[in-house]
């Protein structure tokens, strides 16, 4: 097991970063282009409704509630793990049942939203995305962890 | 350096990232166009989509591991990913002029069966928010901007899907950088 994170590792952070900042749509900003350019980057990866994304100064976010807690808990899980290597005991089998989870809670979300059992909200959107963006990213860890050195 | 030249992965991941832009939006419009008022046709072709938005890291990963019999690194296994998403998201733009050579125009076909998502819901936010959209749309057309911001975003996002499918297929060796 490698005793320090490779440099992969932090560019993985500041990838993540870049994307939860690009995701966020820059709406703690006044800049108007930056909101329709980061809206367009994104146009084709979620629905962008404004009802279910985060607002700031009367702006939306590029993406809904959901993406965002993917995007973060991208961030949050690459720079989390850089922080607590030394502790990261994951096996792969592990992260991908984790994975499974949440995905299955995020279906599990819609589902019953769409279906009338319940109504989601913004915040449970966003950290059954959370979670499941947190999952993916222990996958890429239990590599760097077990790769030989 | 040997085993890299023998298994070359730019031309692999650039093939797979234009067949699966190609496939993508074939899904997608294609699903729209057959089912146009319809919610699970919705569904399915954004899901779908979605899916294959994010499966080139992926597979572009695994196909490299299968080819070369070897275990790959995770920088490599970004590269792969960040190429092969690169690729897929300038080729998934230029499909839409091309549904325009045929007359149909992407953005409006999907925000059409979104409108018809959010009736069907009956959100009264929603139809406020549609009209915003559609207006939007109606108002915007192609910008290199957007292609410039739409490919980085795809880029990134199969750059972790990348480094995911180096954690998750393994070859039998294990290839140093």
């Amino acid at each position: 097991m490698r005793s320090k994170p490779d440099s992969v590792f932090y560019m993985l952070a500041a990838v993540s970063g870049i994307i939860v900042l690009l995701a966020s749509g820059f709406v703690f900003v006044d800049a108007p282009l930056l909101h329709s350019l980061t809206r367009e980057a994104f146009r084709d990866l979620c629905h962008q409704f404004s009802f279910r994304s985060f607002s700031g100064d009367g702006s939306h976010m590029a993406v809904c509630a959901r993406c965002f807690g993917i995007y973060s808990g991208f961030f949050a899980s690459a720079a989390g793990g850089l922080l607590v290597w030394k502790r990261i005991t994951l096996t792969l089998r592990t992260s991908l049942l984790l994975t499974a989870l949440a995905v299955f809670i995020n279906i599990a979300d819609v589902g019953g939203n769409l279906l009338g059992f319940w109504t989601n909200t913004l915040g449970s959107r966003f950290f059954a995305g959370l979670f499941a963006g947190i999952s993916l990213i222990l996958i890429i860890f239990t590599a760097g962890k077990h790769h030989s050195n | 350096m040997e085993p890299r030249e023998a298994h070359p992965f730019f031309e692999t991941s650039a093939i797979i990232g234009a067949v699966m832009a190609l496939a993508a939006s074939f899904f997608l419009y294609g699903t729209l166009l057959l089912f146009p008022e319809s919610i699970g046709g919705l569904l399915l072709a954004c899901l779908g989509c979605c899916g294959l938005m994010l499966a080139p890291g992926l597979v572009a990963t695994r196909l490299q591991v299968k080819k070369s019999g070897y275990t790959i690194e995770l920088g490599r296994g970004a590269l792969i990913g960040f190429v092969t998403g690169l690729v897929f998201a300038v080729v998934f733009s230029f499909m839409d002029v091309i549904w325009a050579l045929f007359s149909i125009n992407a953005n409006e076909l999907l925000l059409g069966s979104l409108e018809y998502f959010v009736r069907e819901y009956g959100d009264p936010d929603a139809a406020s928010d549609m009209e915003d959209m559609m207006a939007e749309a109606g108002s915007g057309g192609f910008s290199i901007g957007g292609l410039i911001m739409s490919s980085i975003v795809i880029g990134l996002l199969n750059l972790i899907t990348g480094m995911i499918g180096t954690a998750v297929f393994k070859g039998e060796e294990t290839l140093e950088l």
